[in-house]
Formats: C-alpha cells, sequence, structure tokens
C-alpha cells in the first residue's frame, strides 16, 4: 500500500499514525492492511475513571432521595473534567485507533450532555462497545441510557403527558433525516417511548404505570409496540440507512456528498445494519484514496489536538486548562452545543480561532511564537494560555525525527500538498533544530488539513 | 544561525510594524466606507428575574407569589403608578427620564424553552421554538450584508453563535491589545506575504488562507485605529465593565463596526436570589451608564442603540430556595436617543394571565424587535435574515 495512503487511512479512521508504522505497514497490501486496523478494534477497552465515590454513595445511601443525589452529583462534577481529558488523552494515544474514531464519530450523532459523570461514563462506554456493532442495537441501547433519557426527556414522556422530544430526535436526527416522516409519526413514536426510567445508580427501569400499551399506528404497523420495535420499524426503510452512509460519508470521506459512493455504501449496510461492514467497505473502496478526498477536510479541534500529540507527545497538566484550551477552538468534548451536534468543516474557523489554531503547536510545545531568525525569542509571555503547564515529550520526538530531512516530517505532517509559495518561504526559513522546524511546519495554514 | 544571531534579529524585528503591501491597500478603501450607525447587543445570561428588575409594586399577586423575595415598595424607583425599576437601576431610571430607554414588557415567543442553552439559541439565531437554526441572525446580517472581516465585534472569550454566520463570522476578542498580540507573530506576516493563490477561495486551504488573512487585518485595524482612544470612565471593577469600556472605546476611535455584542453571567438565581441580584444589577448598571456617558462625550451616542436582553425570564412564584425557576416572557431594554416610543413600550405583565407553569406568556415576539431593528436602524430587509418572518414593531 502507498505510504501516502496508509497515512490517509490512518488519519481518517484512527488519529494518525506514525513514520515507523508506517513502514512497518507499505509492503501489505491495502485489504491487509484495512482488515489489520478492523482487527485491531476488535475488543474495545472502556473508558473507566475510579468512581468509587460514587459506590461508596450508593452502599451508604441505598434509596437516597433526587435532590440530595443531585447535591452529590453537584459535589463532585470535577470528575467530569477529569473524563474529558481522559478521552482526549484515549484519542491522542488510542488504545484501539478505529474504534475510538468511531465513538467520536457516534458522540456527534447521539449528542448528549449530562452532569453525572457515572451516567457520562456508562453512555460513552455504551457509543464504543456498539461502535463498529449493529447500528440498531446501539441505538436501543443508546435509548436506554440513563444521560440520554434524560437529555431528550425520555423520562418526562407518559402516558397522561407525552414528550416527544425524543421521538422527534429519533427520527430527524439519529435515524431518518427531515422530511422522511410525519407530525403523526413523531406522536405515536414518543407513545411507545412511554415508561422508559432509570434508577439514580444508572440501571434502566419501565415505570409501568406510565406505559401507554395500547396499539400505535407507526408506519403502516399496528401493535402495542415499545421503543425497540419502533427503532426495529424505522430500520426497515432504506431511508435510515442511507442517511447513516451519508454521515459517514461526509464525515470520513469529504464534506460533499457523492450519491454513486452513498448507494455503494447503502448496499452494503442494508438491511444488516453492521457497522464493521460499511465500515471495511468504505475503507477498502478506491475512491476513499481519490485525490479530492485526501486533504481536503478541514480539522476539528480534536483532531488538532490530536495530530500535534502524534507528531510530539505532549500533556496538558491540569484538567481545567485542557478545556480552557478546547473552550477556546469551539469544541468541548461533553459538551456539545446542542442535540444536532457540531456542524464541522467551515464552522470551526472564524478569525479567532484560525489565529488560535496556528498559533497552537507553540503556545503548547514552544515559547509562543514561531521559531525563526525573525521571530520573538525575547517575548517575556505567550499570546495565549501563558498560564497552561505542559509536559513534553520532545525526547519521543527526537527518536523519530533527529537528523531527519524535511520530506521525512512533511510527509508525517501534512495531508495535502503544501502551497508552494508557503514550501518555499519554510525552506528559505533557518532552523536550528529539528524540532524548531517542526514547530514551523505546524503553524501553517496546511497543518490545519486533514 | 546560531541562537545570539537570532536574538538580535527578533529585537530588531519586533519592533517593526510588517503589513504586506496588499493587506494596507485593501484597508484603503475600507477606510472610507463609513457606515454610521451601530448596534450593541447585551445577553444577560442565566435568565434574568424581569419581575425584580421593573418591578409591579402595586401588584398583589407579586406580593403573595413572592413572601420573601419581592421588592418593597418603598425600595422601588418608580416609573408610573405600576412599575418600578429596582433600587440599584438608578442610572436607569435617568435614561428613562430622559427618554433615552425603553422598556418592552413580556418579550418572548411561543411554546417557551426553559433549558439555557435552547433559549439562548433561540434567540441567538432569532429561530422558533422547535427550529434548529446554525446560524446566528447577526451572522446572516454579516452573510448577506457584510464586506469586512470587523463588520461585528463580540467581546469575549469565543465566538458566539449569534455572531456566526454560514460564510462570514464576526471578531472576537477581549481587547485589542489581546488580538493583536495573538496575530502579530512575525511568522504570520511570512505566510500572508508569500501567499498569492486567490484561485484557491473556493476550497478549504484557500479558505483557511482567507481568514488568516481577514483575522490580521482585522486585527491590526482595531489595534491601530482603538488605540488613540482610552477611556478613564468608572466602569466599576467587573469583568463586564471592562467589555464595555473596551466596547465604548471601539466605538469611539471610530472603528468601522456595525454590530457589538457582550454578554453578562450569573443570573441564574435559584437559590439566594436577592443579594446576587443586586448586585448583578448594579454591575450592569454601572456599566451600561458609563458607557452611555462615554458614547455621549464622544457624539456617538445618536447613533448607537444598545439592546439588553435575557434568553428567559423566572418564574413568578419564588421558590423553597428563596430564588426562582426558569420562566418564559421577560423585559427588554432599548437604549438610544432615537427611540419611537421611549417609557414603557407596553402595558406590564399581567399576573393573572399566567401559563401552565406559572410563567409570564409573552405579548411581543422577539423576532418583531429584531425585525424592526434590521429594517430601521441597520437599513436592511428583515426578511433576508429571519426565517420565520414576524411583523416588526416600532421601537426604533
Amino acid at each position: 500500500m502507498k505510504r501516502e495512503h496508509i497515512y490517509h487511512l490512518y488519519r481518517r479512521a484512527g488519529f494518525g499514525i506514525r513514520p515507523e508504522e508506517v513502514d512497518a505497514l507499505q509492503h501489505l497490501t491495502l485489504d491487509a492492511v484495512v482488515d489489520d486496523l478492523l482487527m485491531a478494534s476488535e475488543n474495545p477497552t472502556p473508558l473507566e475513571l475510579d468512581l468509587t465515590i460514587y459506590d461508596r454513595y450508593f452502599e451508604e445511601n441505598p434509596e437516597p432521595k433526587y435532590p440530595e443525589f443531585r447535591q452529590f452529583v453537584k459535589s463532585c462534577n470535577h470528575l467530569l473534567r477529569t473524563f474529558n481529558s481522559e478521552w482526549v488523552q484515549r484519542i491522542c494515544d488510542p488504545t484501539e485507533a478505529l474504534n475510538e474514531r468511531m465513538t467520536l464519530f457516534w458522540a456527534n450523532i447521539f449528542s448528549c450532555e449530562d452532569e453525572t459523570v457515572s451516567y457520562i461514563q456508562t453512555f460513552n462506554n455504551v457509543l464504543r462497545k456498539n461502535a463498529l456493532g449493529d447500528f440498531k442495537g446501539l441505538t436501543k441501547a443508546v435509548s436506554r441510557e440513563p444521560a440520554m433519557i434524560r437529555y431528550l426527556d425520555i423520562s418526562k414522556n407518559s402516558k397522561k403527558m407525552p414528550n416527544e422530544n425524543f421521538a422527534r430526535e429519533l427520527m430527524e436526527l439519529f435515524m431518518l433525516g427531515e422530511g422522511y416522516y410525519t407530525e403523526g409519526d413523531i406522536k405515536e413514536a414518543a407513545r411507545a417511548f412511554t415508561g422508559y426510567a432509570y434508577h439514580l445508580d444508572g440501571r434502566f427501569k419501565i415505570r409501568e404505570g406510565a406505559r401507554d400499551t395500547a396499539d400505535k399506528n407507526f408506519f403502516g404497523f399496528k401493535g402495542p409496540m415499545d421503543g425497540d420495535t419502533v427503532i426495529d420499524i424505522i430500520a426497515q426503510q432504506e431511508q435510515c440507512a442511507r442517511f447513516i452512509c451519508t454521515k459517514m460519508y461526509r464525515y470520513f470521506v469529504n464534506e460533499k456528498p457523492q450519491e454513486e459512493h452513498i448507494s455503494e455504501m447503502v448496499s452494503v449496510f442494508y438491511p444488516s445494519y453492521m457497522i464493521k461492514d460499511v465500515m471495511r467497505f468504505m475503507l477498502k473502496a478506491p475512491w476513499f484514496y481519490e485525490s479530492t478526498n485526501i486533504g481536503t477536510k478541514i480539522k476539528s479541534p480534536i483532531d488538532l489536538f490530536a495530530s500535534i500529540y502524534k507528531m510530539v507527545p505532549y500533556k496538558i497538566v491540569e484538567d481545567n486548562d485542557g478545556i480552557y484550551i478546547q473552550e477556546l477552538l469551539g469544541q468541548v468534548l461533553l459538551r456539545p452545543p446542542n442535540v444536532a451536534g457540531w456542524q464541522g468543516g467551515k464552522n470551526w474557523i472564524d478569525t479567532n480561532t484560525m489565529l488560535l489554531r496556528l498559533k497552537l503547536p507553540s503556545v503548547l510545545l514552544g515559547g509562543g511564537y514561531v521559531p525563526f531568525s525573525e521571530g520573538r525569542f525575547d517575548a517575556k509571555r505567550k499570546p495565549f494560555a501563558d498560564h497552561i503547564k505542559v509536559r513534553v515529550g520532545w525526547q519521543q520526538f527526537q527518536e523519530a525525527y533527529e537528523g531527519a530531512d524535511d520530506a521525512l516530517m512533511i510527509e508525517a505532517l501534512f495531508a495535502t500538498k503544501l502551497i508552494e509559495n508557503t514550501r518555499k518561504m519554510i525552506a528559505n526559513l533557518e532552523a536550528i533544530s529539528e524540532a524548531e522546524r517542526c514547530l514551523q511546519l505546524m503553524s501553517i495554514p496546511e497543518f490545519q488539513l486533514t | 544561525m546560531k541562537r545570539r544571531s537570532f536574538l538580535k534579529n527578533s529585537a530588531l524585528a519586533s519592533s517593526l510594524f510588517m503589513v504586506p503591501s496588499f493587506v494596507s491597500a485593501m484597508d484603503d478603501t475600507l477606510f472610507t466606507t463609513l457606515g454610521r450607525k451601530r448596534l450593541v447587543l447585551i445577553q444577560l445570561h442565566g435568565g434574568n428575574d424581569g419581575l425584580n428588575t421593573v418591578i409591579p409594586y402595586r401588584n398583589d399577586i407579586y406580593y403573595k407569589s413572592r413572601p420573601t423575595l419581592a421588592i418593597k415598595k418603598s425600595n422601588v424607583l418608580k416609573l408610573n403608578d405600576e412599575l418600578g425599576l429596582h433600587k440599584n437601576l438608578k442610572p436607569l431610571r435617568k435614561l428613562f427620564n430622559a427618554g433615552e430607554l425603553s422598556i418592552i414588557n413580556n418579550v418572548g415567543y411561543p411554546n417557551p424553552n426553559r433549558s439555557h442553552f435552547r433559549s439562548s439559541d433561540i434567540w441567538q439565531t432569532g429561530s422558533a421554538s422547535q427550529e434548529v437554526l446554525h446560524s446566528g441572525w447577526i451572522g446572516r446580517y454579516l452573510d448577506t450584508f457584510g464586506n469586512k472581516p470587523y463588520d461585528a465585534i463580540e467581546i469575549g472569550k469565543s465566538l458566539s453563535l449569534l455572531m456566526k454566520g454560514d460564510t462570514n463570522n464576526a471578531v472576537v476578542t477581549k481587547s485589542a491589545k489581546d488580538l493583536h498580540a495573538i496575530a502579530d507573530d512575525p511568522f504570520f506576516n511570512k505566510i500572508v506575504t508569500s501567499y498569492r493563490d486567490p484561485h484557491l477561495s473556493e476550497h478549504n486551504m484557500g479558505y483557511l488562507y482567507q481568514t488568516l488573512i481577514d483575522g490580521k487585518q482585522s486585527a491590526n485595524y482595531i489595534y491601530e485605529k482603538s488605540k488613540t482612544k482610552t477611556s478613564y470612565r468608572d466602569y466599576g471593577n467587573s469583568a463586564f465593565g471592562k467589555q464595555l469600556k473596551t466596547m465604548a472605546e471601539f466605538i469611539n476611535s471610530g472603528i468601522d463596526t456595525k454590530v457589538y455584542y457582550a454578554s453578562m453571567g450569573g443570573f441564574d438565581t435559584h437559590a439566594s436570589q436577592s443579594g446576587r441580584q443586586d448586585k448583578l444589577l448594579k454591575t450592569y448598571a454601572q456599566a451600561v451608564s458609563a458607557m452611555v456617558e462615554d458614547l455621549k462625550a464622544n457624539d456617538t451616542f445618536k447613533d448607537t442603540i444598545i439592546l439588553t436582553f435575557s434568553e428567559f425570564g423566572r418564574r413568578v412564584a419564588e421558590n423553597a430556595g428563596l430564588g426562582t425557576d426558569h420562566g418564559a416572557a421577560n423585559n427588554v431594554f432599548v437604549i438610544g436617543s432615537k427611540l419611537k416610543k421611549p417609557g414603557l413600550f407596553n402595558s406590564a405583565p399581567s399576573l393573572t394571565n399566567l401559563d401552565l407553569n406559572g410563567d409570564i406568556p409573552y405579548e411581543v415576539d422577539f423576532r418583531s424587535i429584531y425585525a424592526n431593528i434590521l429594517n430601521n436602524w441597520l437599513e436592511v430587509s428583515n426578511e433576508k435574515i429571519l426565517s420565520e418572518s414576524v411583523a416588526p414593531i416600532h421601537v426604533i
């Protein structure tokens, strides 16, 4: 497989790859490399904080009252920030690269937020566990998660007072897309999800008294259906597979959907809904490696963090500081802007985030200014985030790049060809060390693309 | 090159202000298009308690619903024989008496959402309750009518949805100095000067380069222009006061910007409301009145209107924690010298006619205020910006 294509595959379907790993793969065929990538994600490792504080709480309060439990949740909400930083760390240095990428992908489909860290952790791990599994199973599991039950008011949905919030988003944002259902369909689907509730310790339960057990009329079916049945019926429509394949295509391949390619994906995905199969197909498709699909996507802030990390490992010491940077760049994990998730693409970029993104490598890893002969070695403060403590693994960088020429670094850093004038400008800059050259390279706009 | 000579050169380089020639050429043409009217938007984040801001001091239901939180008649700054302002809003009563403040009561929208995030998005995007829009109403104004990257400026940390369009965005910064410090990396000058590929502009790569150029240009322009104007008025020590001071400096330095936005947090007073809201309103009033005085002293007040809103009001009845919960309709303040109907724009909320949650129902759709501002102040057609057309009311 071509080195350029290995890089592309790992940047889009994982979170990047180091040159020595590429060396090891380049003698293999495309089929073998993709199969390898999938194989490595067979047994996803859950992301788990030490939450004994929650276990202890429930031991001491076997039947806590709701307001007291919320008080307790508030008292340990720093753990949510820890979970954020552990997730970012996992993304930067994934145990199962493809599965971790898929987890992030699903987290932006099943957009959800809650302040209860135990619910968020379970929710996140449900995505992780099912990330390459069966889409219907994933959706059903999500509908039973306390975090989602709370986020979209499923527990407020009862026979007496139906709440359509979840039913609406299920069809609009999770399974079909606008225009493929009616208001009547939403009402009937909402009835099927009545009674969904949870124990405060996070276990799912059905509140029998709130359930609407009468017949529902939904998409031509009639019966006393529950939520799982509604999900199965929706999935019988090919549009559901097309909706998800389009999301995949726009995320992994190109923001501009190509109907021809998406139809090929749909024929693999429908009706089995096996995520692994459609991913394997997509990653092996010749069009995945067409030049129009390489290096043309704007990195999300999280992708930017991961791509810097792949070059030079680093760790932001305080959880709060990591979140501060995420806020500045417009993507705080676990805090989506709304139920539709992040829009991505050009939406990441405004004049402020553009400048911050270009400066990020030198702020995190260096003195805050891009090092070159006319640069600011005399600057006393970084232009932003001066207070943040970062541990930088320059040694790992040195091991890979010491004595290397520009070409190796350029290959590892950029998914796109450099603009000719920019390339010349860089070539004419002097750098004392490989590290400085690396910071120069990471500070040009081309590094923002993947 | 050795480190020592790097240092020598850098000291020289940092003292030079480098602007690529084509950027400064662009600036020259833009300086000449001085549009006059400016809009300032202020959001009170968290849901300000409108009933304890503009107080129905003769309403029994108000006093019965709020046995501990209701504000005593003797503490109210009376506006008429029905409504009065919170005692910490003295500077606003001065504006009220001078005919420079309109108070619009009962502003909201049908099917109110009581989540901060969602309701804030609704106010910022100008959407209907069930409709999710991904651009702010000011962002769409920039998309359709903007021509400079600094047509709108947010004073803050990161860009709010309000200020994001589909193609154009506002500039966001805490201060001209901060923005300048970030944009002023000599390395960026190198990139910008060497970039000559305008045909790339439709692609993401072109967009990135263009945004960098816009960012640098805005930062230089705002920094150079605003450093001529420093205000010494007392805005208080709050972060919000600093934001408004920066904003007034920008306006008075003649920066050619149409829309400014800043926000102030802390209004989510579920518990122990009274002391907290007192303090917040004091901070707000001090900052806003200092800004108005600053603008008047520089003869820019006549071309400025200041709109203050919050994502929702609060429940009429107080809760068990000496606070109030999320409500629905609320009052909106419009400050300016060219108001159509200064004073109380409409009647006080009717507390006998609450919705199922015990909240004040809306009477004025917030989008009808936006429509009015777009038509009569920013002088563009509101129908191009607001998806659901709501007939404008006549505030300005």
